[in-house]
């Protein structure tokens, strides 16, 4: 299943709205707008996650870049949506440390 | 150049004189035993303690005989019973001239039947000492110059200058122009000797005597045997020895046998306070065995756990690298093989009658090969450290107590209330912030990314949901406990009190009768159904070994004291 990213603008809020699982092979699909919207000034970034079934370490690499930029400004990122499976990993790994797991 | 057991062969170096090798399957009921002939006399280099071998020596020595009668010399490395009991069996014609030759002391020990000098107080049956009469009593200043019935001169004396210091030698003419030498080793026992027959080098059992399990043992003595290897040493490079023969496993190349002595030496650099292993403390050491392996079994099903959590984490992450990196850190199934072994060695054990000691010698083995396990495999940054080290410390601990030693670690001073915020300090790491200290480099390349993300999934502590409150007395704190020892005992409880559910754990010190005392209680009720009584039997032991103890008190918690340090009581 292919990767399908978009972009959703509320004000400074924005959501990028993932559907399909994320993998090595898909991950720059994700990376090209995470990166430009976690880099860009003012802004609250989430990512919807709650049509992802699987996410792999491609994944939690990106989510760990993109949360690196925000911290530059003193925000965080945030997971909405968040599937059972991948919750356990995120917790394990105290990526939860760092970014919010938001319902 | 070898050689082979149960066949005669030339002795190299030696024109006239053949050895025959009865070497047997390593154990402490039995030595192996060496005859050599000559035309003057039979040489029997240690009989042995076993009837099946003393038949075959009879066999053997009753041949020679009937080709020509000659004295049989019996020579003794030692007085040890599994060296020495069969020499007064040895079914021979009558008329046999037998000489017993043993080192002074070793020939008193026999003679008075003494259970502790002669090893046979480590039996659990009633081992017998040798019945024969000890006729040349060798290093004693006596009988050099004993003659054999037909009037020659068969036993001389002098002594070498070795750096060990005086190095006495004493010789037993075989023939009219060959003699085997006779050195006093002592150490591990006094009356240990080596015997040099042409290039042969026969040891006893000084290739052992720095072994846990055999160091402590009546008549050891640390310092002597230090000097009877840099004498045995000097022997190597200064006559010529090309192959050594111990009291126990198979003939080794000289090299192969100094290098096994260095590292004896080395090994046993610390055994210098090492206590008498009595009989007392070998059956305490029975006891402390099978709980320190029985924690083992649990800390390294732990171990294997974590890794295979990680492994199967790292996979569904589609890491299959890092996934295989972490199955290949620990031999799990040599692991494994190791406790079934030693299961099933318990089993027999409890069915047969088996000298403890030689119970305590397996678990020696098996708890040695544990370590190396653990210390050839790269588990750094996988699991939580404090796991394989507590795994490393309870086997060195083990092995320390088998050589006479104090717990390693146990004997240091710790403060108690550095000791807990410390552990509580490292147990609130793990669930820190650490964003900033990951170089951005780092997680933009994916091998890098990989290795991080191990570290942060190995890192996961079962404590992590546990709320924690310390109320420290403000007295000092400072008590007669390791810091290792008393974290690694603290955190088995506190990771036990968190696995059976309790998610608030209190802990508090407080000083009472010389003692510091650490609480250890929560709002919720603590049971210790989840430690078995042997694991805690274990750290209570450690504990008195210290003069402390760990107490339970049901459903309120635990309490381990420990002795203030002097200058604080």
């Amino acid at each position: 299943m292919s990767l399908q990213v978009t972009r959703e603008d509320d004000g400074p809020h924005i959501v990028l709205r993932v559907v399909g699982d994320i993998n090595a092979a898909n991950a720059e699909t994700l990376e090209t707008p995470l990166i430009e919207a976690a880099t860009e000034p003012s802004t609250k970034l989430t990512i919807d996650l709650a049509a992802v079934e699987y996410i792999s370490s491609a994944g939690l690499r990106l989510f760990m870049m993109a949360a690196k930029r925000l911290r530059t400004r003193g925000e965080r990122l945030s997971l909405r949506g968040v599937q059972p499976s991948a919750l356990i990993v995120l917790q394990m790994a105290n990526f939860t440390s760092f970014l919010d797991i938001v319902a | 150049m070898s050689i082979e057991s149960n066949v005669w062969q030339p002795v190299p170096g030696m024109s006239t004189v053949e050895i025959y090798a009865i070497v047997t399957r390593p154990s402490i009921t039995s030595s192996n035993c060496y005859v050599l002939r000559s035309s003057n006399a039979i040489l029997v280099i240690d009989p042995g303690a076993s009837t099946h071998q003393t038949q075959l020596l009879s066999e053997l020595v009753r041949a020679e005989l009937a080709v020509k009668s000659r004295p049989v010399l019996v020579v003794l490395s030692h007085c040890h019973q599994d060296h020495s009991q069969e020499a007064g069996n040895l079914a021979l014609p009558p008329d046999t001239e037998v000489i017993l030759c043993i080192e002074g002391t070793g020939a008193d020990a026999l003679m008075r039947g003494d259970r502790e000098l002669t090893f046979c107080c480590y039996y659990p049956w009633h081992a017998k000492i040798c019945s024969l009469r000890p006729s040349i009593r060798l290093f004693s200043g006596e009988a050099v110059g004993a003659v054999d019935t037909a009037g020659q001169v068969i036993h001389g004396a002098d002594t070498l200058d070795a750096p060990g210091g005086r190095f006495a030698r004493e010789w037993l003419q075989l023939s009219d122009t060959e003699r085997i030498e006779l050195h006093h080793t002592p150490g591990h026992s006094d009356c240990s000797i080596t015997i040099k027959a042409g290039e042969l080098l026969f040891l006893g059992d000084v290739p052992f005597a720095a072994n846990p399990g055999l160091c402590g043992i009546y008549g050891w003595n640390h310092v002597e045997l230090m000097r009877s290897i840099q004498n045995i040493e000097w022997l190597f490079d200064h006559s010529n020895v090309s192959i050594c023969l111990p009291g126990h496993g198979f003939a080794q190349p000289t090299a192969a046998m100094r290098s096994n002595l260095r590292a004896m030496v080395e090994e046993s650099a610390g055994l210098s306070n090492t206590g008498t292993l009595s009989t007392e403390r070998v059956t305490l050491l029975k006891l402390h065995l099978s709980d320190v392996l029985e924690e083992a079994s649990y800390l390294f099903t732990v171990i294997s756990g974590q890794l295979y959590s990680l492994s199967f984490h790292l996979a569904e992450l589609e890491e299959a690298q890092a996934c295989q990196e972490v199955l290949a850190a620990l031999d799990f199934d040599k692991v494994e093989q190791l406790l079934m072994d030693f299961r099933r060695f318990t089993r027999d054990f409890k069915a047969a009658e088996t000298p403890d000691l030689t119970f305590v010698m397996k678990g020696v083995q098996v708890t040695s090969r544990l370590l190396k396990l653990l210390g050839g495999s790269s588990l750094d940054g996988l699991i939580d450290v404090s796991l394989s080290g507590r795994a490393r410390r309870l086997l060195e601990d083990f092995l320390a107590m088998v050589r006479g030693l104090q717990f390693a670690g146990a004997d240091g001073i710790g403060e108690i209330n550095a000791i807990v915020r410390a552990l509580l300090d490292r147990i609130a790491a793990g669930r820190a912030d650490d964003l900033d200290s990951v170089p951005d480099e780092d997680i933009e390349d994916p091998v890098s990314f990989a290795r991080i993300l191990v570290r942060r999934l190995a890192n996961r502590s079962l404590l992590e949901s546990v709320r924690f409150d310390f109320d420290p007395t403000d007295a000092a704190t400072t008590a007669m406990v390791g810091e290792e020892r008393l974290d690694d005992i603290l955190l088995c409880l506190i990771e036990g009190v968190a696995g059976s559910g309790v998610r608030h754990i209190r802990l508090q010190t407080l000083l009472r009768k010389r003692m510091v005392v650490l609480r250890l209680s929560s709002p919720q009720a603590i049971y210790d159904q989840g430690f078995g009584p042997r694991r805690l039997a274990l750290y209570n032991r450690t504990l008195s070994s210290i003069g402390g103890d760990l107490k339970y008190q049901p459903g309120e918690g635990f309490e381990v004291s420990v002795p203030m340090a002097r200058a604080t009581a």
